[in-house]
């Protein structure tokens, strides 16, 4: 039933956002397209943002990977990470997360390329990706922006928040997609 | 320090101001010689200026460091003891050949999300979340003046995130903080209240409905069906975002500064 309610929001999620916002912007009499053309604009903007991040991590991760250095890794930590359902190579993922935000996107599409966006690892990826922030980054910027230094116990919780994020994600993904 | 416009861009949030007086401990630098841009958006146009700057890596900066020079590094020394040390030129250049691919192919459909996004923001879909949200917001924030200018900002914040607007949750974001910070009745000024502490802990536990640039990336990597984790992603933050906000009140109480 949890499984099948999921299945469902997935597949309706888009469609139905994509034709509600259009339909809601014509409702409240807004000049939809020009709106939309807009907003688009910057997605240039974006992407050339983007591109050192995405080369640096995916030349890291390529080397990591093709060098046999990750398959070590995966095979010294098997013991502990096997029993978990936790492949070694979203390892990187999990500690980049909080850090940095474009360097944690820029693994997942990696990941994403080289595993395939349809497989355990890729899908388990994705979900990491989308549940968790940057921790670290947000707290500097809204702390820093009003002159806070004692933060009291929000980067503990925040931390805890991305591991949980993680673990429950592992959780998920393993029960609706299954492993591998 | 790091690219601020690059890593908000690339993780979906939008604008940022320049915080008053600059601010201390800036983890997430991208190595000690980067310039800085700073990018500020209101609805008419941008502003952009930019500066060199040269500063030494800040507090969460080691680790990433440490991470990403480690990962090229361990992989050469590997491939070295192993025989075939060329394999690192090989992936080095597939690789980063790969990436631009990557991101041409990503443009297409962020492209398309972005006029989406603007379209519901200029619709007003951010007020409609916000007045659905709000009973609930107040018993967040038992701290706050229910109609203050607050907690307005506190909601359209999390109501721009939700719907994929990080151009627009961040200046609300920041907003909030002064206001906040105006109301902080904590015995000095630079401590945290209990109520910006709940806010940064919903914003880093993530509040997205639509993960929308991970579902871009699936589908120029090829996935048969995109949208597929858009389920689990959303019932794991939702639960960790439960479970981190149960954990903020409790410790609301034991980490209250006295005196």
């Amino acid at each position: 039933m949890f499984v099948h309610t999921m299945d469902a929001v997935s597949r309706w999620a888009i469609p139905l956002i994509f034709a509600g916002i259009l339909i809601y912007g014509l409702i409240r009499k807004i000049d939809v397209y020009s709106v939309f053309l807009d907003g688009a604009k910057e997605g240039m903007e974006i992407a050339v943002k983007v591109l050192p991040y995405v080369v640096s991590i995916f030349v890291a991760l390529g080397i990591f990977r093709d060098s046999g250095a990750m398959a070590l890794l995966a095979r010294g930590l098997a013991p502990v990470l096997h029993p978990l359902g936790v492949p070694a190579d979203v390892l990187p993922l999990m500690l980049i997360r909080p850090l940095s935000g474009a360097g944690a996107m820029a693994i997942t599409a990696e990941l994403l390329r080289h595993n395939g966006p349809d497989s355990y690892v890729g899908r388990l990826a994705s979900t990491l990706q989308g549940s968790t922030d940057t921790t670290f980054y947000i707290l500097s910027v809204y702390f820093g922006a009003v002159g806070i230094r004692r933060i009291r116990h929000a980067l503990v919780v925040g931390l805890l928040a991305d591991v949980l994020g993680f673990v429950l994600a592992v959780a998920f993904v393993r029960l609706v997609f299954g492993v591998k | 320090m790091w690219q601020q416009s690059a890593v908000q861009a690339a993780h979906g949030s939008g604008a940022v101001f320049p915080p008053p007086g600059g601010a201390a401990g800036r983890p997430g630098g991208h190595g000690p010689r980067t310039v800085r841009v700073w990018v500020a958006r209101r609805d008419a146009g941008a502003v952009a200026h930019a500066g060199p700057m040269a500063e030494r890596p800040a507090e969460g900066a080691a680790v990433l460091n440490l991470v990403w020079v480690g990962l090229v590094v361990a992989g050469v020394l590997v491939a070295a003891l192993h025989g075939h040390v060329q394999t690192v030129t090989t992936a080095a250049f597939d690789s980063a050949k790969l990436a631009v691919e990557t991101v041409i192919s990503l443009t297409g459909i962020l492209i398309f999300w972005l006029g989406i996004a603007r379209v519901a923001e200029g619709a007003g879909l951010m007020q409609a979340l916000t007045g659905l949200l709000r009973p609930v917001f107040r018993r967040l924030f038992p701290s706050l003046d229910p109609q203050g200018p607050a907690l307005r900002a506190i909601l359209l914040n999390v109501s721009a995130n939700m719907l994929g607007l990080g151009q627009a949750a961040t200046p609300f974001g920041l907003k909030a903080m002064q206001e906040m910070q105006a109301v902080n009745d904590q015995p000095d000024r630079e401590t945290a209240s209990d109520a910006m502490v709940t806010f940064l802990v919903l914003n880093t536990a993530g509040v997205t409905l639509i993960p929308a640039t991970v579902i871009a990336y699936r589908a120029t990597a090829g996935s048969q069906n995109p949208t597929e984790i858009v389920g689990v992603t959303l019932a794991a933050s939702t639960c960790s975002t439960v479970l981190a906000l149960t954990l903020d009140r409790i410790l609301r109480g034991r980490r209250r500064r006295r005196g």
